[in-house]
């Protein structure tokens, strides 16, 4: 090759593109494309050989994903032969150590656990003479009765996750949670609600009451106003879990209802906390929704919880509502990272994922894009996919705490578009964004609220972090202009 | 392990037998996994591929012909995964550095053929072990810590061209040492 090829070579690789003669040289050269398409194959294979995982990594992998598959395609004969022979043992091991009288006892419960709440007209029917009208706050003076966790109304439960809880407990009153007192304590439905909240007899899902929502005419927001969040929780990005146990008295499969959130409203000032996921059910079968509000810069006072059910045509039962404190840890991020406070890209968040895989969209750091503090990251992904990586160094992973999960969490403003993200630690599979209504991990403004907020939280498991060379990609479809801002890494320890 | 002994294990794994098919796993997965990496951009998608290959295979082991060679078929399966994914995601060519892109694919497409991709793969290995350790420390921080040209000019205070070209030069050292193990140009 001569001096003048290679000149031409190392203009193209320099990523000197904008000289059309140079481009024209090299596209009317077979010889110079043969040589970069050997030197692009070169490049593949060197990163494949230096960091793909390693044969037997490999081979394992596939091997657990076709057991798996084999697991879950077992004939449907199979399946039931092997229940039958496990119904069988269980009855004979039962008869064999446990004396007649606690068979029956065993035989009750079943019964208890197979209960379902009487239908809706005849619950409207028992509490006619108590609720005066059921398209406002239902007022069900019964008698106090105390919080008996019997479980008998379990039919499943699916618990997304848990989260660590400081020992404050729930931040609720027992009567704001839990429905014991057969009233909705302080519970509101909203003016503006079209459908109705009651307090009912056999609809909670533990003790003897719970909420019934009904959204058949339309949308029914709940709203408990008059929270005092201690001051712990309002500062360093403390997070509150709020969970609550809900069942769709319809859902064939699996049905979005709303979203929950915290709110402020005092003068004149309206403060809200993202809306997050939506809470979901399926198969008639109660389910344990859990998620994290994060509260930054909210007052102490005047902050209410907003239970809304936005998906109208359905019928709802809501027991067990608790708002608790979760520990959080120290952002693992160095310095810069976090937050993009010196106005500048830091040097261990890389576009380039790896030559000819490059980010294509259009990342900044400015003021306009700044969510927290003074500067934020702005994206435009409609020239095509943001690819960026946080680096090994960007991370503080010197003394690593006993924990089995991290969170990567971030927020995002949603500007215009559809911002779709997938967040890939290295050595693990991509984790996309889940669970967001109707449209998967993907957002439009819309969905989030005016505002455009949203809090983005991705796991990444223990083992992945304390690999030698740790990293995480965090994607953005192409089309969506974004602002991303406070960036944190944080172990999490899990119940 | 010959064409008996790859017999041998389709049996069993035609039965079901996962621990069977690992093996033949173990066996194909260099020809397949090198092959897709030297085609795919995207180096995880390439992985992930590699892998569906395989699962295909499994799947499809009732349909497999056994007096047929079991690599050309998944490495079949793969080449058709591979197609089917870029017609998906095939990018849109607007200016002279795509068409350049283009060309440049066209001609690794007669490169990286199905046939000779892992005996270079494993030829790589051996020439990245032979490696000059200043070299190698480069290509590591680069390939795998995904320091950019950009941040290894500033960090070993060199031109931004010279750390192409050093990059570049490397690599052609690697094709020379793999074109010398392999006898493939």
């Amino acid at each position: 090759m001569n001096e003048q090829q290679i000149r031409l070579i190392e203009l193209y690789l320099s990523g000197q593109r904008d000289d059309p003669e140079v481009m024209a040289a090299i596209k009317n050269n077979p010889h110079l494309i043969e040589e970069l398409a050997r030197d692009k194959v070169a490049q593949r294979l060197i990163k494949h050989q230096l960091s793909a995982v390693s044969e037997n990594e490999f081979t394992a992998q596939v091997s657990a994903r076709l057991r798996q598959q084999s697991a879950t395609n077992r004939p449907w004969w199979a399946v039931a032969v092997a229940a039958c022979l496990v119904l069988v043992a269980v009855v004979s091991l039962t008869n064999a150590i446990l004396p007649p009288q606690s068979t029956q006892t065993l035989v009750k419960n079943t019964e208890q656990n197979n209960h379902q709440p009487e239908p809706v007209e005849h619950q409207q029917k028992l509490n006619a003479s108590t609720t005066n009208d059921s398209s406002q706050l239902a007022q069900i003076n019964n008698q106090h009765t105390a919080k008996t966790k019997t479980d008998s109304l379990i039919d499943s439960e699916m618990s997304l996750s848990r989260f660590e809880v400081v020992s404050e407990g729930n931040l609720l009153p027992a009567e704001d949670a839990y429905f014991e007192q057969g009233n909705m304590a302080n519970w509101q439905v909203t003016d503006d609600s079209v459908g109705f909240a009651e307090v009912r007899r056999n609809a909670g899902k533990t003790g003897q009451y719970g909420i019934y929502v009904n959204t058949l005419a339309g949308k029914a927001d709940l709203l408990l106003s008059g929270i005092m969040l201690p001051e712990s929780f309002l500062k360093g990005q403390t997070p509150l879990r709020l969970s609550f146990d809900i069942k769709n008295l319809s859902a064939k499969e699996n049905v979005f209802g709303g979203f929950s959130r915290i709110s402020h409203m005092s003068n004149h000032q309206y403060y809200r906390s993202v809306q997050g996921r939506w809470f979901n059910a399926h198969k008639k079968s109660w389910q344990k929704f859990e998620r994290l509000i994060w509260v930054e810069n909210f007052p102490p006072s005047h902050n209410r919880l907003e239970i809304n059910f936005r998906v109208a045509g359905q019928e709802w039962l809501l027991d067990n509502i608790e708002l608790t404190h979760v520990a959080r840890y120290k952002n693992l991020l160095r310095g810069d990272n976090a937050g993009f406070e010196s106005g500048q890209e830091t040097p261990y968040l890389v576009e380039k994922l790896y030559p000819g895989y490059e980010s294509q969209a259009f990342v900044e750091v400015n003021e306009a894009a700044a969510i927290d503090g003074r500067y934020g990251l702005y994206v435009d992904s409609y020239p095509g996919e943001m690819k960026l990586k946080f680096l090994h160094w960007a991370f503080d992973l010197s003394d690593l705490p006993e924990v089995e999960t991290y969170w990567l969490t971030f927020d995002v403003r949603v500007v215009h578009g559809n911002a779709s993200f997938e967040i890939r630690p290295r050595g693990g599979e991509s984790l996309t964004i889940p669970s967001w209504p109707a449209s998967g991990f993907a957002m439009t403004q819309s969905q989030v609220g005016d505002d455009g907020l949203v809090k983005v939280t991705a796991r990444v498991p223990a083992e992945l972090v304390k690999r030698s060379h740790f990293d995480i990609s965090v994607h953005l479809k192409k089309g969506a202009i974004v602002h991303l801002d406070n960036f944190a890494f944080s172990p999490i320890e899990e119940e | 392990m010959t064409i008996a002994d790859d017999n041998h294990w389709l049996n069993k794994a035609r039965r079901g037998d996962v621990k069977a098919f690992s093996r033949l796993v173990a066996k194909y997965q260099g020809d397949v996994r090198y092959f897709l990496a030297s085609r795919m951009q995207d180096l995880d998608e390439a992985e992930d591929l590699a892998q569906e290959a395989f699962i295909v295979a499994f799947q499809k082991l009732n349909e497999f012909s056994q007096d047929k060679a079991f690599k050309p078929w998944v490495m079949g399966i793969a080449a058709n995964l591979m197609r089917n994914y870029m017609r998906k995601a095939k990018p849109v060519l607007v200016d002279e550095t795509n068409e350049i892109e283009r060309l440049m694919e066209s001609a690794i497409e007669k490169i990286a053929s199905v046939d000779s991709m892992g005996s270079r793969g494993a030829a790589l290995k051996a020439c990245l072990d032979e490696l000059d350790g200043e070299y190698k420390q480069l290509l590591i921080m680069h390939y795998v810590e995904g320091y950019t040209v950009g941040e290894l000019t500033k960090q070993l205070q060199v031109k931004h061209s010279t750390m192409t070209m050093r990059l570049y030069r490397i690599r052609d050292l690697l094709r020379k040492c793999v074109t010398g193990k392999t006898g493939e140009a």
